[in-house]
């Protein structure tokens, strides 16, 4: 047999062995897998109804029975208590904490010094959910890992907020890559009033656009009121991203203070017509009738959003407003203007009254 | 020709088909092992991430959902209220009729009640023109287009005009979406919203699951075969194909079927362009090139889990139609941006992805043809080393069996795999013999599907629709 034909012929075998192999393991793993899916569905319903007994206090000897007997289903075990923390209030999920700790805790650690991230992964959230104050080290150690840990650690802290890391996820946030700043969102709102001091602090810092725009929507998301003079002076910060956030958030306080109201004037007569429409949006929020005019003037704007919001705005200051927008829609110079107060006023007015 | 020139002739070209199956054959690897990858990567994001949790945001972006509709009325009910049940916090359908000739607008008028509405809307991208818009007061977030027929690019132009928010989602009107499937698409958008312009998901093939309310309760197999070949094709496309290219950042395709775009980018890019009937690969490869030469930072994602069901052409003649159409798509797209093709302006894009899809996608059907027939050649000419050839052939034909197993392999990690293990059995035997007469007759009908287009034939088609709820 010549070179080329040696080649093509072992070349054959290796691949029908291959493909085989791949055939056998198919199978092999579908069986495998349907009977550990089932198997795990048993010893799941046994976990769930052991921890719900042990969650009697009566019933002390429970905990160290669960230990005993699911010590080789530490990720079930872990899955049900996470479970039962999404369900359970108060001091139920206390003695969540207490069978974390009995049961699992200690192995966990151990698994969070793990070199390998798929088992720091798969511990950390379980420890950052049922974590004491003596905890917080190794939550900031976690804040300080690889992306993906700190992305879980982030979303666990979520479900769990501990207030004593509050400094340490500021730290973290400063840091951290803009590609992980959502999830900070849901955590540093979970905190609520308690971090306003960091955001007033950090508001001042010289940090990257993106994240002063963020800890503006913070400001207007918890809401964070004695905030707005730091957000009024932020308004004429370069970036168009940022002004739309403080035009959001100043809206979102719900304070219709005159300060608040003449800076989102302003930001309505903004150059980016991203900012108008959001400062439209957020005036209609205010309730004042002393903005009637800079939102009817919203409606003759050349651009379409911001037409649009005006409209809607309008609708959010009773009578007088519809009034106005009625006015707009019938008159002709403007069939832009026209056009938007009438679908305005079409969508809110319940159809055989219009 | 005289003979010896010939034999040269076809002595080249059988060299350069080798090493182009063999380089083929290297890309198809490395694309499964970036895809067994990156699959894993997603599944221990998911896992121990609860996405969830972070789209209590105000800053997640709403979504327009844009689902060109013609001539579907067997279906339309069913898709626009499974869309309406999605879970987004904040979304609109938007579905553009596009002069349906059958009553896909009155059942949509009657079902769910719809009034003629004045709403106002940007007029950015230029359309056939829209005969009203309708709205539903039972259903808030959805809107109805009726417009003249200009095909299905026009149509989404049309619905870009009318739609509100920042993302739209191209959806077929004739798919399903899993009810999660949109928080998922969007998580790209949530986790890197400076970047991210566009992001696909899975499509998968509905026919023969169970459709209850509009979802997908049941995942199984029809015992139809062209069915089968085309389940192996769409996960050898979606699970080995574009995992693997999007790892590469060398993903030329956001499916029309299932894409999530950011509006302002595509309006710059001028919409979709309507004199092509592969307006999905247009539009992602228009993107390519806006980008790169505004020099701006982008990313576009593939996430392997959202997915999007939708009908599989059951008859050949369907099939074939759908799969030239598919192939001018293509080679329309191709030439239309020919000017990204190995310019290293256009970064790996310019230089990988754009003559990968060339040389390997779109030229690959006539480069296999064109084997057969020298193969044939040789064959009767008696000048062929019998057991080489026959051999080699082999080869072809395992290495393609061993790919379609591999795509098995993956939907068997994904959590919407099969639930009997008939269906596994099926698709393992499908996966077989999708290479014994399949592959080849495909190969010729996308060979033909170049043929149309010299030819200068730009026709959409007619297509099948039996609805899901048979």
């Amino acid at each position: 047999m010549d070179v080329p034909l040696i080649i093509v012929h072992n070349s054959l075998r290796f691949l029908v062995l291959f493909a085989l192999s791949l055939v056998l393991f198919i199978f092999a793993r579908r069986i495998v897998y349907k009977r550990r899916e089932a198997y795990r569905a048993v010893i799941k319903r046994w976990i769930e109804i052991d921890v719900l007994e042990s969650m009697d206090p009566a019933r002390p000897d429970k905990i160290p029975f669960l230990r005993g007997r699911y010590v080789r289903y530490p990720g079930l075990l872990a899955e049900v208590l996470l479970e039962y923390w999404g369900i359970l209030e108060g001091a139920r999920r206390g003695r969540l904490k207490d069978i974390f700790a009995a049961t699992l805790k200690e192995r966990f650690l151990a698994e969070l010094s793990s070199r390998r991230q798929l088992k720091r992964l798969k511990a950390a959230r379980a420890v950052v959910v049922f974590a004491d104050s003596e905890d917080v080290p190794r939550i900031i150690r976690l804040l300080e890992d690889t992306p993906l840990i700190r992305l879980a650690t982030l979303s666990a802290l979520t479900l769990s907020p501990v207030p004593e890391v509050i400094d340490a996820v500021f730290a973290t946030f400063e840091k951290d890559s803009l590609l992980n700043l959502q999830a900070y969102f849901d955590l540093m709102s979970s905190f609520g009033k308690s971090i306003e001091s960091r955001v007033k602090d950090f508001l001042g810092r010289p940090l990257p656009e993106e994240k002063i725009a963020f800890l503006a929507e913070i400001t207007g998301n918890i809401p964070l009121g004695s905030l707005y003079p730091d957000l009024i002076r932020l308004s004429g910060y370069p970036g168009v991203e940022v002004r739309i956030k403080i035009a959001r958030a100043l809206g979102n306080l719900s304070l219709p203070l005159p300060e608040i109201i003449q800076a989102l004037v302003r930001l309505a007569g903004d150059g980016a017509w991203e900012v108008r429409a959001q400062a439209l949006k957020s005036l209609g929020g205010m309730k004042s009738r002393d903005t009637i005019d800079v939102l009817a003037a919203g409606l003759f704007s050349s651009h379409w959003y911001c037409r649009l919001n005006a409209g809607y705005a309008l609708t959010q200051l009773g009578r007088e407003g519809l009034e106005r927008l009625r006015g707009v829609s019938q008159q002709t110079k403007d069939r832009y203007a026209a056009d938007m107060a009438l679908m305005v006023l079409e969508g809110i007015i319940p159809a055989g009254e219009s | 020709m005289s003979e010896p020139l010939l034999l040269t002739a076809f002595r080249t070209a059988n060299a350069a088909i080798l090493v182009y199956f063999l380089l083929l054959s290297l890309f198809y690897v490395l694309f499964i092992i970036l895809s067994l990858a990156g699959f894993f990567r997603y599944q221990n994001l998911v896992t121990h991430v609860q996405f969830k949790e972070m789209f209590h945001l105000p800053s997640v972006k709403p979504i327009s959902l844009i689902a060109p509709a013609f001539n579907e009325a067997g279906a339309i009910i069913e898709s626009v209220q499974s869309l309406l049940s999605l879970e987004y916090p904040v979304y609109e359908v938007v579905v553009v009729n596009d002069g349906s000739t059958d009553d896909t607008l009155d059942l949509l008028i009657r079902h769910f009640r719809l009034t003629r509405s004045q709403k106002v809307f940007r007029k950015v991208l230029e359309t056939r023109p829209i005969r009203g818009i309708y709205v539903s007061p039972s259903q808030p977030k959805l809107v109805v287009v009726d417009k003249e027929n200009g095909r299905k690019a026009d149509a989404l132009n049309a619905g870009l005009n009318v739609s509100r928010y920042p993302l739209f989602c191209a959806i077929d009107s004739d798919s399903l979406l899993e009810k999660d499937a949109l928080l998922k698409i969007a998580r790209p958008f949530l986790e890197d919203p400076g970047r991210t312009v566009a992001a696909g998901g899975i499509i998968r093939l509905i026919n023969g699951c169970r459709v209850e309310s509009g979802q997908v309760t049941q995942v199984g197999l029809p015992l139809k075969p062209l069915i089968l070949f085309q389940t192996i094709e769409y996960f050898r496309a979606f699970l080995g194909g574009r995992i693997g290219l999007n790892a590469m950042r060398s993903l030329l395709i956001i499916s029309g079927a299932f894409g999530l775009f950011r509006k302002d980018v595509v309006l710059k890019c001028g919409g979709y362009r309507t004199r092509t009937v592969g307006e999905d690969m247009d539009l992602t490869i228009r993107m390519h090139a806006y980008l790169k030469e505004k020099k701006v930072p982008y990313r576009l994602a593939f996430i392997p889990d959202p997915i999007c069901w939708t009908e599989g052409p059951e008859s050949l003649k369907f099939l074939s139609r759908q799969r030239k159409r598919w192939q001018r798509g293509s080679i329309e797209t191709l030439f239309h941006n020919w000017r990204m093709i190995f310019n290293p302006r256009y970064g790996i894009v310019g230089l990988f992805a754009a003559p990968f899809y060339l040389i390997f996608e779109t030229l690959g059907p006539l480069i296999e043809i064109m084997g057969y027939v020298i193969f044939l050649y040789f064959l009767l000419s008696g000048r062929i080393n019998h057991p080489f050839v026959l051999l080699f052939f082999l080869v072809a034909v395992v290495f393609g069996i061993t790919l379609s197993l591999f795509s098995v392999l993956l939907e068997e990690y994904s959590p919407h795999r099969f639930r009997s293990v008939k269906d596994v059995f099926l698709l393992i035997l499908f996966a077989f013999l999708e290479n014994l007469g399949y592959r080849q007759y495909m190969a010729f009908v996308r060979a033909m599907g170049f043929i149309d287009m010299i030819r200068g034939k730009n026709v959409w088609g007619r297509m099948e629709r039996k609805g899901f709820g048979r």
